[in-house]
């Protein structure tokens, strides 16, 4: 029983820093969609500040007191990185694909530790400030007192100082984060905006200043927390993200969306770790690497128990999209190859002719890596999947071709073999064939997931095989792992690293042809289905999980052959020449250059493994065409930061690029060619006919668009729409399915851009007004199907547009249902009585204008004439209302002017009186004419 | 024939055939091949046009002058970054006094490669491909690549606490190959030096905890081996503590293990031979709950500070500077450090990498003795076979080829008191032990 305590209670020490960590990551991801891979990073970075204010005068720091330097740490550098990190970088990843939201925040991860670490070297090496260095210390200072004072309170538990400071903090801020949430109208804003993103933009909610507060919120949590535990760890980057990367299990427990159970999956995952390493079975803790696993097995265990209960996923790859236009279009088949046949020919001569042996040698270790990167283009460019376990799969193929090459065989076979040793390239095949196997034993599980958690479960995958599959020393021939002897065919030795840069050459080419045809055939064209509609390619009698586990075994299969060749330019192979993490930052550089291209591959790779030499060159070399540049501004450039560095930022800045370096490049090439070709004539749009609808122009006119033109992506919805709307009228527009009734909503909300056209509100320009300023100024819109927030209170959602009490006390006292259920969540009750919060706001706090998009739709006749003695209240009242429905025979005794909208035009406009049922119906069947 | 001397001999085949190649590719005839160097730098004479003779006629003098010799080394700065410094005034104190057969020793400093092997091999790539240096002194890291030496044909001298050191000709270790890829030969020192801290007393129990992986588990039969060979009786041997990179948020549980290990009580030693998060960790959590000795793997001053470490015992594979009254030789790499930093105005932490650092570049300075005037690697080489090397009370007597394959069996055993290392067991040395 002793041992038990001992073990909660000590596993609730270290799950309270799995808690603040998971909480951080919750609220960042709920409100932006995007899952920081960085938290542990923007720990570092705050634990390095306060290291750096702390440390007394006589070791080089600021000899500022705890208060002191805690402040400016947690409460001034966090929220402002936080702000930064928001402006130039979330607000842009927000709305990028999966691959590219993952890749920006492992930019961050790699950039930051390395700017810190950067900026104390080079304030040391150039102008002798004498910083102190995190090498410097084993036991950095925390917010605790130092010496800290240790207590035994039960059994073998032994409690200090810093763990209660770690202990303190996380109720600090689980109850800070409470009151925020809970109690303060940002918090409110924030769970609206959680719970229905557009809505809340209708309902003038700043999503903008929401998703800054909640950058700002989570690094300064990320901060308190990376203080709190620095003398608990090491002050070491990797540390802190790895740290972060156990508390994943945590943010997952919550569903990666509830901030409480997010703190309980803290405290569970630590408990839960230490009730492992306490009970497990000889069995199990006698297998090397068990407990070293535990984090990452919960991950997994909890991913795809998760991933069980979830009803509302999608088995989908990553967000739905679209390739994008290939800059390459309408130009000869012998000009798209052109930059590869360039391309070789001038590595070809510089390894051959210029390059001395240390240059060649890189070159040649670029090009391996570029098979490996070629792996990417199969399964993130092809197949939209975030694969974070191909270094897993590198070492599989590198095990693999090693043990081959290195095993004496009783048999010889010819060609295959040379005196009953394996010839390389058989071993490379074979190496290839095993990743595949692994790499189709890693898809089955985790395929069904999906978009981040797929990720997640192949980083958790990842490290698990480094922790428990390379450790054996069987498989990895002890720790000084497996030589690789470059291959040798007839008289060529590929030892010699010119001829091996040829070899290479001639591999990337085939591989890169054989993902061509791959894009060409019956799977390639069945992914492509699969990633523009999942249902769309099922229903076409396309199996998604079989083009899903086709890709990822391929891709898995490149990597692994890419393995061997990296085994024999880089030999021995070890378990650490591709550790998991390393494969976060090969994805990373991936993505940078373009994961969708071959040559973004191949490019990124070499840059990848020649920029640190490069850069070192700068510093060093003189003679060379920058030698010009200071001395001392060179040396800057001398520090194994700098890459990581560049690396990094390059990612944060390119990662909403979904082509990369090199489409960036492409385009610009394109935009040459277009301007050198004669300008085409403009082609004219259809002019924007139809007929104004609404009441002529008068002084009353409260809502005024003109030939507005709008749609998603390059489809064009709306051709050209004239509207007018009187102050204290009901404008009825009807409309067939697919009309383009529910698209004009989301533009008069601002949801949705104009591309050509105005709206005017009394007569004052919106158009470009964002969806809540236009809110705020008057245009309300309710949208189709509710407008309502169903994870808020009856309460919170009237507090939302009423912030004043009178205002609700007011409605609760028109509508006792709303009265009775105030604490009740909106999204359990009736659909009648959910229209009826959705129009008792405006009700109260009038709008100028009202949009209701289709508010009976699916509504008791009963609740429906509700409804629309609501709207008749508020057009009594002076409101302006566009009332949008398929039907119009309900609405008609409402309007005062009625419009037909057909296929993205105003077809016919009326007064109300003058129409009839029947007209309409005509309309709708385009039996009458405009 | 050895791998180095077929490579050779395709060199200029393969090289032929691929630039001809290259030639037919590009339909020119003007390309010219630039082929004066070839992978080993300042190589003269050559095997390949005289293979059949018996007789070693390659001669390998890349970064040999006559008045100078050019090294480099490779450190992992996060954990051995006194090495430079170390190795730096063992080499100015040779310099002052003339250098070796005439030649001074051009040290063009360490590189970093943070005990990631890629790195290392890059970073010996520009040492030796483009610094040219003739050996790479010193050599302390735990990422060491083993193929580019041998390949290259470049001596390395350093610590050798990793595999590249084991059954490698050209690999020099300070105290031999220390760590035994396949974790089966090590010494008995350690059990040996802790019966004599003890009077030879071992009629006591010891708990052995290491790290959880394939290194550890070898690690912590070896240090089994050792104590049972001692006379002490082993109660518990594990290798339970996760490595680095992962974290431990709380160490309760091994604690709980070490401390009903000896039939549900505490055993009265306990051996920590874990990463250095992990020895903090674990130190922090056995101070209030353990009475009993505790036996650490790293000797360095920024780490008794913390109370926790107080009364821990520390073996190390040579004399720390705690015996500088006793030992000259320390004394004077004391005195060498010193003078070091009054000349370039830095303090220097005595630690154990400072020392590995000075002994290697003190190893290397010997065996340049031995080779003579005439110096080539390959006579290097040839000079080190039946050579030994000790520092008389500081580091063990290493022969060579023998200790390319084992350990070198002595250690010395320091006590933290009151913050600071003293002096308790002064360098034992016992024998090599085999496990199977």
């Amino acid at each position: 029983m002793s041992q038990f305590i001992s073990l909660v209670i000590g596993g609730a020490v270290a799950g309270s820093i799995y808690a603040i960590m998971a909480a951080g990551l919750v609220l960042t991801y709920q409100t932006s969609g995007i899952f920081n891979f960085a938290h542990g990073a923007v720990a570092f970075s705050a634990a390095f500040l306060f290291f750096q204010l702390n440390q007394p005068e006589a070791a080089g720091g600021q000899g500022l007191p705890i208060a002191v330097a805690a402040v400016l740490t947690i409460l001034v550098y966090a929220p402002l990185l936080g702000w930064v990190l928001d402006r130039l970088m979330m607000r842009n990843l927000a709305n990028a694909p999966e691959a590219q939201r993952i890749v920006g925040t492992v930019g961050l991860l790699i950039a930051l530790p390395a700017l810190c670490l950067w900026v104390v070297e080079q304030a040391n090496e150039r102008f002798d400030r004498g910083l102190p260095t995190n090498e410097q210390v084993f036991q950095p200072p925390g917010l605790g007192p130092t010496p800290r004072t240790t207590w035994n309170p039960v059994g073998t538990v032994t409690v200090d100082t810093n763990q209660l400071a770690v202990f303190a903090g996380v109720l600090v801020s689980a109850l800070v984060l409470w009151v925020v949430l809970r109690h303060t109208r940002v918090g409110l804003e924030t769970r609206a905006g959680v719970d229905r993103r557009g809505l809340a933009r209708l309902r003038g909610i700043d999503v903008e200043r929401m998703s800054s507060i909640s950058w700002m919120l989570s690094t300064t949590l990320a901060a308190l927390a990376g203080v709190l535990i620095a003398p608990l760890f090491q002050l070491d980057a990797l540390t802190y993200t790895l740290l972060v990367f156990a508390s994943f299990g945590a943010a997952v427990f919550g569903n990666l969306r509830s901030l409480p159970l997010a703190f309980a999956g803290g405290f569970a995952v630590g408990i839960g770790q230490n009730l492992i390493q306490g009970y497990a079975p000889d069995l199990l803790t006698d297998i090397a690497g068990f407990r070293t696993a535990v984090a990452f097995l919960l991950l997994l265990a909890l991913l795809v128990v998760k991933a069980g209960t979830r009803r509302d996923r999608a088995t989908g790859t990553v967000a739905e999209e679209r390739p994008p236009p290939d800059h390459r279009a309408g130009l000869p088949r012998w000009r798209r190859w052109l930059p590869w046949v360039v391309a070789i020919a001038g590595l070809t001569v510089y390894v051959q002719v210029v390059a001395d042996d240390f240059w060649a040698g890189l070159v040649v270790r670029g090009l391996a890596l570029g098979i490996v990167f070629l792996s990417f283009v199969v399964v993130t460019g092809m197949g939209g999947m975030v694969s974070l376990a191909q270094a897993a799969f590198v070492t599989a193929g590198g095990f693999t071709a090693g043990w081959l090459v290195n095993h004496q065989w009783p048999l010889t076979v010819p060609v295959l073999m040379n005196n009953g040793r394996m010839a390389f390239l058989t071993a490379a095949v074979l190496g290839a064939v095993v990743a595949a196997a692994v790499g189709l034993l890693v898809a089955l599980p985790s395929l069904r997931l999906g978009g981040l958690a797929l990720a997640l479960a192949t980083l958790a995958i990842a490290f698990l095989a480094d922790q428990l599959v390379f450790q054996v020393d069987s498989i990895r021939n002890g720790s000084s792992g497996w030589s690789v002897d470059a291959p040798s065919i007839g008289p060529v030795d590929f030892a010699d690293d010119r001829a091996m840069a040829m070899l290479l050459l001639g591999v990337l080419l085939l591989t890169t042809w054989g993902i061509h045809n791959l894009q060409h055939s019956a799977t390639g064209r069945a992914m492509l289905a699969v990633r523009s509609s999942e249902a769309g390619a099922r229903s076409s009698g396309i199996s998604p999980t079989r083009a899903k586990l086709a890709l990822f075994g391929l891709s898995a299969a490149v990597a692994g052959f890419g393995g061997a060749f990296v085994a024999a330019v880089s030999s021995p192979f070890t378990n650490v020449t591709a550790p998991a993490f390393l494969g976060l930052i090969w994805l990373t550089v991936m993505v940078t250059f373009g994961v969708r291209r071959p040559g973004g591959a191949v490019l990124g790779a070499l840059v990848f493994t020649l920029m640190p030499e490069v850069l070192e060159g700068v510093a060093s070399w003189q003679g060379a065409p920058w030698s010009w540049l200071p001395g001392e501004l060179r040396a800057a450039f001398d520090s194994e930061h700098v890459p990581s560095i560049l690396f990094g930022l390059a990612a944060i800045n390119l990662a909403r690029e979904p082509d990369g370096i090199l489409a960036l490049a492409g385009w610009r090439m394109r935009e040459r060619r277009a301007a050198r070709a004669v300008a085409p004539p403009a082609e004219e749009g259809p002019a924007p006919a139809g007929v104004p609808a609404g009441a002529p122009v008068g002084d009353r006119t409260a809502l005024r668009v003109d030939g507005l033109r709008a749609g998603h992506g390059e489809v064009e919805i709306l051709h050209g729409i004239d509207l007018r709307l009187d102050a204290g009228s009901v404008l009825l527009l009807v409309g067939p399915n697919g009309a383009g009734k529910s698209t004009l909503a989301d533009v008069l909300g601002g949801l949705l851009e104009v591309r050509e056209g105005t709206i005017r509100l009394d007569g004052e320009d919106v158009t470009g007004l964002a969806p809540h300023r236009r809110a705020r100024a008057g245009i309300v819109v309710a949208p189709e199907a509710r407008g309502i927030f169903p994870g808020l209170t009856v309460h919170e959602n009237l507090e939302i547009w009423l912030p004043e009490a009178t205002d609700r006390a007011d409605v609760y006292a028109r509508f006792a249902v709303l009265d009775d259920r105030q604490h009740q969540l909106a999204g359990q009750m009736s659909g009648g009585e959910q229209q009826l919060l959705t129009l008792a706001s405006p009700l109260q706090r009038r709008p100028r204008v009202l949009v209701a998009d289709e508010p009976t739709l699916g509504l008791a006749p009963l609740a429906a004439e509700r409804v629309h003695e609501t709207i008749a209240e508020l057009r009594a009242a002076g409101c302006a209302v566009l009332l949008v429905e398929e039907q119009a025979q309900r609405a008609l005794h409402l309007a005062d002017w009625v419009a037909v909208l057909d296929r993205g035009r105003v077809v016919w406009s009326g007064p109300a009186q003058e129409t009839d049922a029947g007209r309409i119906a005509d309309h709708y069947f385009g039996a009458a004419g405009t | 024939m050895t791998r180095r001397t077929r490579h050779r001999r395709h060199l200029m085949l393969s090289r032929l055939l691929v630039v001809g190649l290259l030639l037919a590719l590009l339909g020119a005839a003007c390309a010219v091949e630039d082929d004066d160097e070839d992978a080993t730098g300042g190589t003269s004479g050559g095997s390949s046009e005289s293979s059949g003779a018996e007789e070693p006629t390659t001669r390998t003098t890349r970064g040999v002058t006559d008045d100078a010799v050019k090294v480099g080394g490779i450190i992992a700065a996060a954990n051995f970054t006194g090495a430079e410094v170390g190795a730096q005034a063992r080499f100015d104190r040779a310099n002052a006094e003339g250098g070796v057969n005439g030649r001074t020793i051009e040290f063009v400093g360490v590189e970093d490669d943070g005990n990631d092997a890629a790195a290392d091999l890059a970073a010996m790539e520009r040492l030796v491909q483009q610094e040219e240096v003739f050996a790479l002194v010193p050599n302390v890291t735990s990422g060491t690549n083993a193929d580019f030496p041998q390949e290259a044909n470049v001596p390395l001298f350093g610590w050798g606490i990793n595999p590249a050191f084991c059954g490698n000709p050209v690999a020099f270790g300070i105290t031999g190959c220390v760590t035994d890829p396949n974790s089966t030969r090590g010494s008995n020192a350690s059990g040996k030096v802790l019966a004599a801290h003890f009077d030879g007393n071992t009629d006591q129990t010891v708990a052995i905890i290491t790290d959880d992986n394939d290194s550890g588990r070898g690690g912590v039969r070896l240090i089994q081996g050792s104590m049972e060979d001692a006379g002490f009786d082993v109660v518990y041997a594990e290798a339970a503590i996760p490595p680095p990179p992962t974290t431990v948020g709380d160490y309760t549980p091994f604690v709980n293990d070490l401390l009903t290990s000896d039939a549900g009580g505490p055993p009265d030693i306990i051996i920590l031979q874990v990463s250095v998060g992990a020895v903090v960790g674990l130190s922090n959590a056995l101070q209030p709950v353990f009475d009993g000795f505790v036996m650490g793997p790293f000797y360095d001053p920024r780490l008794v500070a913390n109370p926790a470490f107080e009364g821990q015992g520390v073996y190390t594979q040579f004399l720390p500077y705690e015996y500088a009254d006793e030992n000259e030789h320390v004394a004077r790499m004391i005195a060498d450090i010193e003078a070091y930093d009054a000349a370039n105005g830095t303090d220097t932490v005595l630690s154990l990498a400072t020392a590995a650092g000075y002994w290697s570049a003190d190893m290397f300075l010997a065996l340049l003795e031995e080779t003579g005037e005439d110096l080539t690697v390959e006579r290097l080489l040839a000079a080190s076979d039946g050579w030994s090397w000790e520092v008389p009370g500081v580091i063990g007597t290493s022969t060579w080829p023998a200790n390319h394959d084992e350990v070198v069996p002595c250690a010395a055993l320091v006590l933290v008191e009151d913050g600071a290392y003293v002096k308790d067991q002064p360098l034992t040395c016992g024998e090599v032990i085999t496990l199977e």
